[in-house]
């Protein structure tokens, strides 16, 4: 083990050769040599050989489990589009325009007869991720997850929750959705 | 060039500011120090003021540059209108674009810029205050917002001039030594492979002569190869315990 575990490394840093360990992430492999291609602590993980090295200020990454935050892109007859923009509790943008799926049978606790009675085209919703390969699927299930901003049909206006309903005042319209218990609840800056 | 009537350097190898033939100007650097970018660093060499950000990768505008099999790296070099003793004209010109080019072009040469298809990794350098060396005082700057903002690359680039005064090489010139001096050769690189990625020419060298200054200036590299990590050192040994992820949810 040349470098001590937790110790800060920089981008290039040498950490052993490729007999000792396996290179793991935030490293990288040449001639035999493991560096370092981040800045960030080092650690070994002894079941899988692996060195590794924990940025400290790491570039967003969707993983699973994460909550995220995104615009309902399309609608099909089983399953909803959603580009991913925010990872909840990260500050950094996400990499690139990253695409979800929303399966009709994650959507909601209770039974969806129709996409169109869950999600709108347009609608911000709050959703985890449950899988990343081969595609990325989303779940809206619970009270947490679901709109957390929604679109009158209509107007195009932002609309109020009114119970389990959304309301437009300007169409005196009201719209089904699954609802997130945040709804209008989430502060938004626009860039 | 202006006729040499001003003396560079002297008998005893002092130049103009007093500075060896071998000697860096002053270098100090600061990581992290813009709240807003992902990552930043702020860099004074000599009379040089330097500051660099960088954001991403995140997605690139316009959406046809993207590459589908990596990052894009861009890379913007601008000069303050009151960088300069004379007010120089704010906005791209000639020389910016083609320094901005440059620094690009180095740049992805260290970050793994295939880890992140469609994406761009965007680095702004504002020149605050310049007097000689702002392409390579932009460079190194660069590098350390690179590693400030967690991009994986290979590794950092340090960045340093040297030229021809007077006759003689020396290395990191001054302004005075630039503006009159006979050669003046820009180099950046990676100091602990020796890779270079960046090199230019300004004047005339001998082959020798140039055997000379890339020697000094490689040298100076590995110089502040050290006082760069120091930098990213200083933020995070510091700040690790209290750094904090901001808890806004945000949406675009």
């Amino acid at each position: 083990m040349q470098v001590a575990e937790g110790k800060l490394v920089y981008p290039g840093d040498k950490l052993g050769t490729h007999e000792e360990w396996m290179p793991g992430e935030g490293t990288y492999e040449e001639d035999g040599v493991i560096y370092s291609k981040v800045l960030g602590k080092v650690k070994y993980d002894e079941d899988k050989l692996e060195a590794i090295v924990e940025a400290v200020n790491p570039v967003s990454s969707v993983g699973i489990g994460d909550v995220v935050y995104g615009t309902i892109r399309d609608k099909r007859s089983s399953m909803a589009t959603m580009t991913i923009n925010v990872i909840e509790g990260r500050s950094r943008s996400v990499r690139t325009d990253l695409d979800g799926t929303i399966h009709i049978s994650k959507m909601s606790d209770d039974y969806v007869d129709s996409v169109e009675a869950v999600f709108l085209k347009g609608d911000i919703v709050r959703a985890k991720v449950l899988q990343m390969d081969p595609s990325v699927q989303l779940s809206t299930m619970g009270k947490n997850f679901g709109v957390v901003r929604g679109y009158c049909f209509n107007c195009r206006r932002p609309m109020e929750r009114k119970g389990n309903l959304l309301y437009c005042e300007s169409c005196d319209r009201r719209e089904t959705r699954k609802l997130s218990k945040l709804y209008g609840k989430i502060k938004m800056k626009s860039k | 060039m202006a006729e040499e009537e001003l003396k560079l350097i002297d008998e005893k190898g002092i130049r103009n500011d007093g500075r060896k033939f071998d000697e860096l100007r002053p270098i100090k650097i600061e990581a992290g120090v813009l709240k807003r970018a992902d990552g930043s660093a702020f860099l004074e060499w000599g009379e040089n003021k330097v500051m660099a950000a960088v954001y991403g990768p995140r997605e690139m505008h316009p959406r046809h540059a993207q590459d589908p099999s990596r990052a894009v790296v861009q890379a913007r070099y601008n000069m303050a209108a009151f960088s300069v003793p004379d007010r120089k004209r704010p906005g791209p010109d000639r020389r910016s674009v083609e320094i901005s080019k440059l620094m690009s072009e180095a740049l992805e040469e260290i970050i793994f810029v295939e880890h992140f298809p469609r994406a761009s990794i965007d680095i702004f350098v504002e020149v605050l205050e310049a007097s000689a060396g702002t392409r390579c005082a932009a460079l190194t700057a660069a590098s350390v917002a690179l590693a400030d903002a967690g991009i994986p690359m290979s590794d950092m680039i340090a960045s340093c001039a040297a030229g021809k005064i007077g006759g003689k090489v020396v290395l990191d010139l001054g302004k005075k030594e630039d503006n009159f001096g006979q050669a003046d050769v820009p180099m950046g690189m990676v100091p602990t492979t020796g890779k270079i990625t960046l090199l230019q020419m300004d004047g005339n060298l001998t082959m020798e002569e140039y055997k000379q200054a890339m020697e000094l200036a490689m040298d100076a590299c590995k110089e502040i190869y050290k006082i760069q990590r120091d930098a990213l050192k200083r933020r995070y040994s510091t700040s690790i315990s209290t750094f904090e992820e901001t808890n806004d949810m945000e949406e675009e």
